[in-house]
């Protein structure tokens, strides 16, 4: 059986606090606001001061694993809640960040996001919608502006992937 | 004074009932103002790719607002705390400061971290003043009944400087009861961006959040976040609990612009997905 100490891994722990984030994960004492308060804990069964205490005793790496980093909503009710500035939150962020550069599997709505990103500026086409009148609206038709995003796509393209690329 | 106005993804993306009823009652209100050009999305809703990414995002988006020289409107929670956070982190991290300006000034671009921006409820509520709004009512709202939904981003993080209280926000409270209406806050998720990794659970977050404000006259909303899952996504969000009532969702800014007399074509409401019509023949248009 691997002991707790086996898998500490205090290298992981550290980079979880050298994102571009406030988060404290050290200062947790496990009063458990964070979960109670959670929006979701009951429907996917999420505690976060779990995920917390697992950072703190340096298990980054089951959780970079884990699917359990997916499952917050960022409502920002723990990091509210928290008396520690912990901010339960910013660490599922990082957690998902690390996983990712890991090597960890990509939810494909992200991917989507950054790919439109990278296309347009903006994270999603824009679309044409109808009414309840059954009229197609665009945003000529409803007198909207055209969009204009980054000048330079090319410049802009660059630099979206070098930064999404950075590691810590 | 002029202002420049970004309104985010979403709105100019598919929540165009936002946009259209926000330009029209900005223009109703003698509003000076112009659309930002060489924009991108702010980086938030990418936050869990790496935020780095984000960070460059936020940063391109403010030193381009911030060529302006101009106050900005933003009419998305999301790029109002994004913006607010970065902010906070390049102005403690120059290390991190240094490394986005090395990749803005490729575009001739630098963050200075010196822009003025502001929610357009904020704008509402101290530039144009409750005073004054109320000076211009055509339409009063009495006897309605609102639940209203700042939503997330508005009021919470407190440690990054939100626009409202935690746990009492009032401004758009405020805003809704100077028509006259009566209204009480709810400070629940809609479930967006949970939506996007377990749609069952996004659109459970929904449900519950409209089946909450069942008996009211209707949900107000005033983030395009709130306006996809609690309006785009209506139907779904309903059937994904069972719930059967009829609950309309509208933007703060489309009931504001009846309450002023606007033409109610000018506030793109034949575009929302929640069943609207019951409210519009309660307020008589």
């Amino acid at each position: 059986m691997t002991t707790l100490s086996e898998k500490f891994d205090g290298s992981l722990k550290e980079k979880v606090t050298r994102f571009p984030s406030i988060l404290n994960p050290s200062s947790c004492f496990q009063c458990g606001k964070c979960t109670s308060g959670c929006t979701i804990m009951v429907l996917m069964e999420n505690f976060p001061h779990r995920v917390v205490d697992m950072v703190k005793l340096g298990l980054v790496s089951e959780l970079l694993r884990s699917d359990v980093i997916w499952a917050c909503t960022q409502c920002q009710k723990c990091r509210d809640a928290c008396p520690q500035n912990v901010n339960p939150s910013e660490i599922f962020i990082v957690l998902r960040n690390m996983s990712i550069i890991e090597g960890g599997s990509v939810p494909e709505a992200y991917m989507s996001m950054l790919s439109k990103v990278l296309e347009s500026g903006y994270i999603q086409d824009v679309a044409s919608v109808i009414g309840s009148d059954g009229l197609i609206y665009d945003r000529s038709k409803l007198g909207l502006v055209n969009l204009k995003g980054p000048r330079d796509m090319s410049i802009f393209q660059n630099n979206c992937m070098e930064a999404f690329q950075r590691s810590v | 004074m002029e202002y420049i106005i970004y309104p985010g993804c979403l709105s100019v993306t598919e929540q165009y009932s936002y946009e259209v009823s926000c330009i029209n009652v900005l223009n109703h209100l003698g509003v000076d103002f112009t659309y930002a050009e060489n924009v991108n999305c702010c980086g938030f809703p990418l936050r869990s790719l790496n935020s780095f990414g984000w960070i460059y995002l936020s940063a391109r988006l403010i030193s381009v607002l911030e060529d302006y020289n101009k106050p900005c409107i933003l009419l998305c929670n999301w790029c109002h705390a994004s913006l607010t956070y970065a902010l906070k982190i390049l102005s403690e991290n120059e290390e991190l400061t240094s490394w986005v300006n090395d990749l803005l000034s490729k575009e001739d671009l630098r963050f200075n971290g010196k822009l003025v921006f502001k929610h357009l409820l904020e704008f509402l509520y101290y530039d144009i003043g409750i005073e004054k709004l109320k000076s211009n009512i055509k339409r009063f709202m009495g006897g309605l009944k609102f639940s209203i939904h700042p939503g997330c981003l508005f009021f919470r993080p407190r440690d990054i400087d939100r626009p409202d209280n935690p746990y009492q926000p009032r401004i758009l409270k405020d805003l809704v009861e100077l028509l006259g209406a009566e209204a009480n806050v709810h400070l629940d998720c809609c479930g967006w961006a949970i939506y996007k990794t377990n749609s069952d659970t996004g659109l459970t977050l929904a449900g519950n959040r409209i089946k909450t404000a069942y008996g009211t006259d209707g949900i107000i909303i005033s983030c395009p976040h709130g306006g996809e899952m609690l309006d785009k996504y209506y139907n779904d969000a309903c059937k994904t609990i069972g719930f059967n009532g009829e609950v309309p969702v509208l933007y703060y800014t489309q009931l504001l612009g009846l309450a002023l007399g606007i033409d109610p074509k000018n506030l793109a409401l034949n575009l929302n997905k929640s069943p609207v019509k019951s409210l519009l023949d309660k307020i008589g248009v």
